[in-house]
């Protein structure tokens, strides 16, 4: 029987892991032939030994066993100086696995051979190899698998889109000439983060693979099952074929300095079951870890199993190496971007020119940040070199946009080059009948062969086709040679009914608009599948520009109507319909479908009048004087026209000037209003935004020389701590303001920036630190400046530290000055006296004399003496051990955000010195409608993934301590510590619990709660790119996010325990703890020890949902909290001084 | 008098309630609390406080 004949006929059992049985078989050196490390040439030197591990997969009921050469391609064959056996390797693998399944094939039970390519040692995407050296490195290994008589190819562990469609590519080629036609599995590998190794999404990765109609689809390794249960769903909700499913024995731990897998057989059994019962999978197996044994237990199951039926949906999509964009938009059109080509962009090309490929990147990513959903992207240049530019450009664009790429060139080679760079499922622009058939066959082979889609201009050998028929017979052509000639299919297919000027007055071309609306229409009726798209701008080619922007946005709109997919635009530049006046419509309607005597007259006339109008208008504002109309302009943090004032400007004014003269004072008067309570912190990033938009228009003409006096600061978050949204406030404050800031980023070591700084020759150092160990690293850092005799001024900012301990405690210890900033603009003021070299003004005011500690001591709560009760119900758990629940509701959490904390604290809209109606009509009219719209965006973009895991484990306490059982046992598993607090009464957490001598179990909830990677990713990408007031908004309203959303699991596991009847009324009650059931984190009074984070981690197995912890026990992302709830109800927040 | 809110954790001072448990009695406004004063849920200082 053959393999595809089995694949119809129910569902299919494959083996467990070969690593590890190899492990166990521990051969001797003299197996090994000096290469311990390469299990292949086990296949050449014990090749027995590996027959029997086939057996005993084959005995324990595998249909399928995999071949022995998981590592078997040429590149890391070559590592073990193999590189010229990779043919003969492969094959006897295959021999040895044949051989094995022939002995247990039988007519009920027929047994095949997959021969196994894994993803080799390099990533391609991250150029760690070309696709030439790798294509030949997995040709070699088919070629020999193919003759060793294998029954399908799995390709395995992908990690790079890209190594998957080499592998593709080489294993089809291998086939074509051995006359065969085998079935291909691909089965993917999902980090704990939810993608690829190198950062695709599963929808990508399922885009990318489905032009090449493979056989099966499916995952392995990396993870637990439970792990992959979302992935799996989604594949099978997505491919129409198979879906295969191998995954680990759970997730492996390290035990003894081992990696050991802890899931039990049991486990095994029942999450793939599930996955069978519930998704449809049909093939089952194990990855690492799994032996015979949980083969044997599967298979003995698999009788017992139903396969849910499955109703797939897939939309054919093009992606970028990260993620997928469909191409029919809902709403239409899928917008492509125009500006990263020669011909679209004078400043692309120039940057091309001068060979800045920075400049090419940020073009392109600047279109991808204004909603561009694919970038066009176009480097021919006569007198260049095309490969090599596109070379440049895509290598460094497919890691830095994520945007898929439409590869726009007229030249075979270089279309070939970028498809063999690029890892997402791209657009081949474009194919024509120009010069008859020969380069679109080429073209169509080429997209067939890379899985890309195809863009076809209506052109024939007579040129481009005006009318309706003309186009719809060039399609007609085109469509039998891409898809009834070259295996395309009609989804790969883009059509262009070209898009003439209306604005000419050519008589031929007056019916040109009624024609290219009328020519998708035909297409989409005729070809159905097929997709249409448009270059939008040319229809108004000539016309005035205020008038172009209203005729391209009014015709995108009737070609979406007529079945437009897609539009080449300048995104910016398309307005919505409604912004646009009824007449104007009309105006632009009568245009392009030729109605009344002289559309274009009527048109031009029209517009004229208007511009007439609105020229009057902007006169008006001609009478302030202009360095005025610039600092008004800062200080509002708007930027229209002032691009156009900085250049009157520059015509009686030197750029130094106007900054140092026009632009920093107004600066400085953002800043008053900052400090004096009338402007908040978002509206000063938004003047700093404009600030910096104003120098760079500057920039140019400056002076080398202006740069030299400069005063400079080295910044950075001291050791231990990876806040830096303060220290950056600081830097986007001092650099707008005319310093320079080297900014060193987070987790700094004294040492780098003393190094930094005596390198540059800095003016003061600033460290920044949120933690209340960064204040003790800060009062080190100084020790060691002290020592080394550094005395260059310091700033100390962060949100632990206080006036009090800078002045008393830090700035005794140095020979310079140490000053404290509670605010960026503290900092400013303190720069300013550096500058001035004001050093009396820079010591510290004494006027609070009172020392850290003694404030501190002199805070005693007066809390009475009370027992602890212990007669109180101990709470029973839905279930003992770990959940997790990846998939909430966005919009729930929200529910639970203190707005009053959001708005005031983390975004710095602070009544301050206004009154409580204007504070309210601040907060409606600018903050609120801010905040909607900052919540929709998280959740359109998926910005904010939340992610929880928790549990409830036995516990009891013994003196200060707790320990934690592994449920339904004696056994010990964890012990936190809760230090005792030194005042009465004396209070330790662990007296809430139960002692262990009570002979009774009391029982801990703990949660870990994220919002995920992607918002530190977005914060950190808003920073970068200068959108100062964005990135504050963003970044805290993630954080208030991750407290929502563990305030709201705090609250489900309440409900778990049955606990909430004590409650008080309203989330505002959280606050103060009119509850029971009290949540603790530890890095807070009563419980002070962060190191004991990692326990509740490790509790919790954290990293399958992307949780993990740095070496000074914060937890990455950001955006995370940990905790554990206290059921008992006297359990009260407390200090322990 | 005029009740604040802390701007780290959203507890509100309310000078009718005082803030007992830290030795400020009841009736004391906001601009009376001893400098030393903190936000007895959070423990951040005075001017981290805005008026509600």
């Amino acid at each position: 029987m053959e393999f595809p004949y089995r694949l119809k006929q129910g569902l299919i059992l494959f083996d467990g892991a070969m690593g590890t049985q190899i492990h166990d078989l521990d051969p001797t050196d003299a197996e090994w032939d000096g290469r311990s490390g390469c299990p292949e040439i086990l296949n050449l030197t014990i090749p027995d030994k590996i027959q029997q591990i086939h057996e005993n997969y084959l005995a324990a009921g595998s249909d399928v066993i995999e071949t022995n050469t998981f590592g078997g391609n040429k590149i890391v064959l070559s590592e073990f100086d193999l590189g010229d056996r990779v043919v003969e390797i492969n094959r006897r693998a295959a021999e040895i696995a044949r051989r094995a399944a022939q002995k247990y094939s039988i007519p009920e039970k027929p047994r095949f051979v997959a021969g196994d390519i894994g993803p080799g040692t390099k990533l391609i995407t991250l150029q760690q190899t070309d696709y030439d050296t790798l294509y030949e490195s997995y040709a070699l290994q088919a070629r020999g698998l193919i003759q060793g008589g294998v029954d399908m190819f799995i390709i395995e562990t992908c990690q790079d889109p890209l190594q998957i469609k080499t592998a593709l590519i080489a294993v089809n080629d291998e086939l074509k000439i051995a006359g065969l036609n085998l079935p291909r599995i691909v089965s993917i590998t999902i980090e704990t983060n939810g993608t690829m190794l190198i950062g695709t999404d599963i929808t990508a990765v399922l885009a990318i693979i489905e032009p090449f109609q493979v056989d099966v689809i499916g995952m392995n390794c990396a993870t637990g099952p439970e792990q992959m249960r979302p992935y799996v769903k989604q594949i099978c909700q997505s491919f129409c074929g198979p879906v295969l499913v191998q995954p680990n024995a759970g997730l492996p731990q390290m035990v003894n300095g081992e990696m050991v897998y802890t899931l039990s057989i049991e486990e095994y059994v029942s999450v793939l079951s599930s996955f069978i019962e519930k998704y449809g999978v049909q093939i089952v197996g194990g990855c690492c870890g799994t032996t015979p044994e949980f083969i044997r237990a599967m298979a003995a199951k698999i009788p017992t199993l139903i396969k849910a039926q499955r109703n797939p949906v897939l939309k054919s999509s093009v992606t970028s190496v990260f993620s997928a964009q469909d191409l029919h938009q809902d709403p239409a059109p899928f917008f492509v971007g125009e500006r990263s080509n020669t011909n679209g962009s004078k400043k692309f090309r120039e940057c091309l020119l001068a060979n800045d490929w920075d400049c090419v990147v940020n073009i392109s990513k600047h279109q991808e940040m204004t909603g561009a959903h694919g970038l066009d992207l176009c480097v021919a240049y006569t007198g260049r070199n095309e490969i090599q530019d596109m070379h440049e450009a895509v290598t460094r664009i497919v890691r830095q946009v994520n945007l898929p790429i439409f590869i726009d060139s007229t030249d075979v080679t270089v279309i070939e080059t970028a498809l063999k760079l690029i890892g997402g499922r791209s657009v081949v622009n474009s194919i024509n009948l120009e010069d008859g058939e020969g380069r679109s066959q080429h073209i169509c082979q080429l997209a067939k062969r890379f899985g890309a889609a195809v863009i076809a201009l209506t052109i024939d050998e007579e040129g481009m086709a005006h009318d309706v028929d003309k186009k719809l017979t060039i399609a007609r052509r085109i469509y039998d040679i891409a898809v009834n000639q070259n295996g395309l299919r009609p989804q790969d297919l883009i059509f262009d009914t070209l898009t003439f000027t209306l604005g000419s007055g050519d008589e031929s071309l007056k019916d040109a608009g009624k024609n290219t609306i009328a020519g998708i229409k035909a297409i989409k009726t005729e070809l159905p599948g097929v997709y249409t798209i448009l270059g939008i701008s040319n229809i108004s080619f000539g016309l005035h520009s205020g008038s172009r922007e209203i005729l391209n946005s009014v015709f995108l709109k009737e070609a979406i109507n007529a079945g437009l997919d897609l539009a080449i635009v300048n995104v910016q530049k398309i307005m919505p319909l409604y912004k646009i006046d009824q007449k104007d419509v009309d105006i632009c309607l009568d245009l392009i479908y030729n109605r009344g005597s002289n559309a274009l007259f009527s048109f031009i006339n029209h517009f004229d009048k208007k511009a007439g109008v609105q020229k009057k208008k902007s006169l008006e504002d001609d009478a302030t004087p202009i360095d005025e109309k610039i600092r008004q302009r800062i200080i509002q943090g708007n930027r229209v026209g002032l691009e156009i004032f900085l250049t009157e400007a520059l015509e009686n004014a030197q750029a130094i000037d106007i900054i140092n003269n026009w632009l920093i004072p107004a600066m400085k008067i953002v800043g008053d209003l900052f400090g004096s309570g009338k402007m908040q912190l978002p509206f000063v990033l938004q003047s700093a935004e404009v600030m910096k938009y104003a120098v760079g228009k500057l920039e140019p003409f400056l002076d080398k020389s202006d740069n030299e006096a400069e005063t400079s600061i080295v910044l950075a978050t001291v050791r231990g701590d990876v806040h830096d949204i303060g220290k950056n406030l600081v830097d986007i404050i001092l650099s707008n303001n005319g310093y320079r800031v080297y900014n060193l980023g987070i987790k700094c070591e004294i040492t780098t920036i003393l190094q930094k700084a005596t390198e540059v020759n800095a003016d003061a150092i600033g460290m920044s630190g949120l933690l209340v160990k960064s204040t003790t690293v800060m009062k080190e850092n100084l020790e060691l400046m002290k020592q080394r005799n550094i005395t260059i001024p310091v700033l100390l900012g962060g949100a632990a530290l206080t006036r009090d301990f800078v002045n008393d405690i830090c700035a005794p210890i140095s020979n310079g000055p140490v000053i404290y900033c509670p605010d960026a603009f503290a900092g400013l003021d303190s720069m300013s006296l550096i500058k001035g070299k004001n050093w009396s003004a820079l010591k510290p005011d004494n006027k609070k004399g009172q020392k850290v500690n003694e404030r501190v001591l002199s805070k005693l709560p007066i809390i009475q003496q009370e027992e602890i009760r212990r007669d109180i119900y101990i709470p029973t758990p839905p279930f003992w051990g770990v959940k997790y629940n990846t998939d909430i509701d966005l919009d729930k959490v929200f529910a639970y955000l203190t707005e009053s904390v959001l708005f005031r604290g983390r975004w710095g809209y602070r009544r301050g010195k206004l009154t409580k109606e204007e504070y309210d009509n601040l907060i409606e009219t600018r903050v609120r409608p801010e905040f909607d719209a900052l919540k929709q965006h998280c959740i359109d973009k998926k910005l904010l993934i939340p992610q929880i895991a928790y549990g409830y484990f036995p516990c009891n306490s013994v003196g200060e301590s707790l320990v934690i059982f592994e449920p339904n046992s004696k056994h010990e598993i964890e012990r936190l510590h809760f230090p005792r607090q030194k005042k009465m009464p004396n209070r330790s957490i662990a007296d809430f619990f139960l002692p262990l001598n009570s002979g009774k179990r009391d029982i801990i909830a703990l949660q870990v709660a994220t919002i995920g990677h992607d918002a530190q990713r977005e914060a950190q990408r808003l920073y970068k790119e200068n959108h100062y007031k964005d990135y504050l908004l963003f970044h805290g309203l993630s954080v208030e996010t991750a407290e929502a959303l563990a305030e709201y699991w705090h609250q489900q596991i309440r409900i778990e325990l049955k606990i909430t009847e004590e409650d008080g009324a309203g989330i505002d009650d959280f606050i103060i703890q009119k509850y029971r059931g009290s949540r603790y984190s530890f890095g807070y009074p009563a419980c002070p020890d962060l190191a004991e984070n990692n326990k509740i981690l490790s509790l919790l197995s954290a990293e399958n949902i992307g949780v993990s912890a740095t070496d000074s026990f914060q937890m990455i992302p950001e955006q995370t909290t940990s905790a554990f709830i206290v059921h008992h109800p006297q359990a009260k927040y407390f200090t322990l001084e | 008098m005029e009740k604040y809110i802390c701007t780290n954790c959203g507890y509100i001072y309310d000078p009718v309630l005082g803030d007992e448990e830290n030795g400020v009695s009841r009736g004391t406004a906001f601009d009376n609390l001893p400098d030393d004063w903190t936000c007895p849920v959070c423990y951040v200082e005075k001017d981290q406080f805005d008026p509600l």
